[in-house]
């Protein structure tokens, strides 16, 4: 990519920033009430308070936890059955209509069940793993498939033991699409981990903040625990994007 | 190496039947023959890849040249080496490289080396892997003329020194021509014609061998 692109790149990022903002700013003036569609200042006037708030904090400091613990938990459990299914084709036929399942089940109807089968604390977690875990395991499958089937052959001709080839050759090949998708994949289950907090009125949880902001009509609260949800979200993208370039930097 | 009553078929359609076929030790035995012959499959029968009738003796540890060099992308040539031979020493790895054109380019990714150079490491691969046949499938296919000329000297002079017996599947004429000891005509998976190609090496790659025009007649049903 040139530097010209670049530019042109950052320019369009920012230009989307600016819609937005202007978007948000014609929806304040056309609603004229605060209580509907706060202004943007009186929201990042109330992002200033929320940092000042031990509260906040908390509640900052478990939803990050909670979130970081579902990505985990998918990322561990997508790469050994996606490992498993690799090796195994029957698994993989016997994992494809439950992945395919969780795909599609409604994720706030399971967060009630899991409400019911947990505790309210637990149930945003587990949403987000079975949220997460389809995508981990879809991608990290794909890449494993792409890399047997590129390099497999040779492998296998050469007698390459499997540990080996795994550390040598799978880890290292299939890491980049996935490491790509981490980010995606972390700010997914961010939301997905809030919106079952918001559900579950989970406590110490920006999720929770955000039902008890509703439920108060602090709406420039509510705005502001929602962009401040967004920018945990961008920082993380970039976290993973800057890990991607510093460990696969055979790819360059 | 014994081919026996070799006999692989796909539904009722006969892919490979070969009754007797022996390659001498240390000769190099072109296997020619138009798309979907049954060459490719010869090489899987020897290495055993695929199930089939018939039994192959004596192929003993076997090493392979593709087409492709499929080379690991994120390793570098030395470390491509080093993935197919992990207790092969740099003072092994390095003669070889060097052998085969690459000194200074050792610690070059295959991203960096170009298709030709990509070649000479699978060649460095082929010939260092401990083994006593060497299966080749069309590994000048891709290559243009004077990349060709090279890499078929290369292998030519390589399997001399090494001894192995190698089994080289091509399309190309020119190629069997030019590299084998002793060639064979497969079509529909039988060997319909059989070729001596006492030519002494080093061969020029511009002259027109011998072999050529008998093979051409052969392939070409005369």
């Amino acid at each position: 990519m040139t530097k010209k692109d670049r530019l042109l790149n950052l320019f369009f990022s920012v230009l989307a920033i600016v819609a937005v903002w202007v978007a948000w700013t014609v929806a304040y003036y056309a609603e004229d009430n605060p209580y509907v569609v706060p202004s943007a200042a009186e929201t990042f006037a109330e992002m200033g308070r929320l940092f000042a708030e031990a509260d906040f904090w908390r509640a900052f400091g478990g939803t990050l936890l909670r979130t970081l613990e579902a990505f985990a938990l998918s990322f561990a459990l997508g790469l050994v059955l996606a490992l498993l299914a690799l090796l195994l084709p029957r698994l993989r036929a016997f994992f494809a209509p439950i992945v395919s399942a969780l795909r599609t089940a409604p994720t706030m109807a399971l967060v009630l069940l899991l409400l019911l089968w947990t505790s309210h604390s637990a149930a945003p977690v587990l949403i987000a793993v079975l949220v997460l875990f389809p995508a981990f395991y879809a991608a990290m499958l794909a890449s494993l498939d792409e890399v047997r089937a590129e390099y497999g052959e040779t492998a296998r001709a050469f007698r390459v033991p499997p540990a080996r080839q795994a550390f040598k050759m799978y880890f290292p090949l299939a890491a980049p699409p996935v490491l790509g998708q981490m980010g995606a994949n972390f700010s997914l289950g961010l939301k997905i981990t809030i919106s079952g907090e918001v559900l579950a009125l989970t406590a110490k949880s920006l999720g929770g903040m955000m039902q008890l902001a509703q439920g108060f009509l602090q709406i420039p609260r509510l705005m502001a625990l929602t962009v401040l949800a967004i920018f945990l979200g961008f920082a993380f993208e970039a976290a993973f994007w800057l890990l991607e370039r510093a460990i696969v930097r055979w790819r360059r | 190496m014994k081919f026996n009553n070799i006999l692989k078929k796909y539904g009722e359609k006969v892919a490979l039947d070969i009754g007797e076929l022996e390659v001498e030790k240390g000769r190099l035995v072109a296997v020619l023959g138009e798309s979907g012959a049954g060459k490719t499959m010869l090489l899987s029968v020897a290495a055993g890849a695929i199930p089939f009738a018939g039994k192959v003796t004596g192929a003993g540890r076997v090493s392979y040249l593709f087409q492709e060099p499929k080379l690991l992308p994120h390793l570098s040539a030395a470390g491509n080496l080093k993935f197919v031979l992990p207790k092969m020493r740099w003072g092994d790895i390095a003669p070889m490289l060097e052998r085969v054109g690459l000194k200074g380019k050792e610690n070059a990714r295959p991203g960096e080396l170009s298709g030709g150079e990509r070649q000479r490491v699978a060649i460095a691969r082929a010939f260092l892997f401990p083994h006593d046949t060497l299966l080749m499938d069309e590994p000048f296919a891709s290559l243009d003329l004077s990349l060709k000329r090279d890499l078929i000297a290369l292998t030519a002079e390589l399997w001399r020194e090494s001894g192995s017996t190698v089994l080289f599947v091509t399309h190309d004429v020119h190629e069997a021509a030019l590299l084998s000891e002793r060639a064979l005509v497969l079509r529909a998976g039988k060997i319909v014609a059989e070729f001596e190609n006492p030519a002494p090496f080093p061969r020029e790659f511009l002259a027109s061998p011998p072999l050529e025009g008998e093979l051409i007649r052969a392939l070409m049903h005369d």
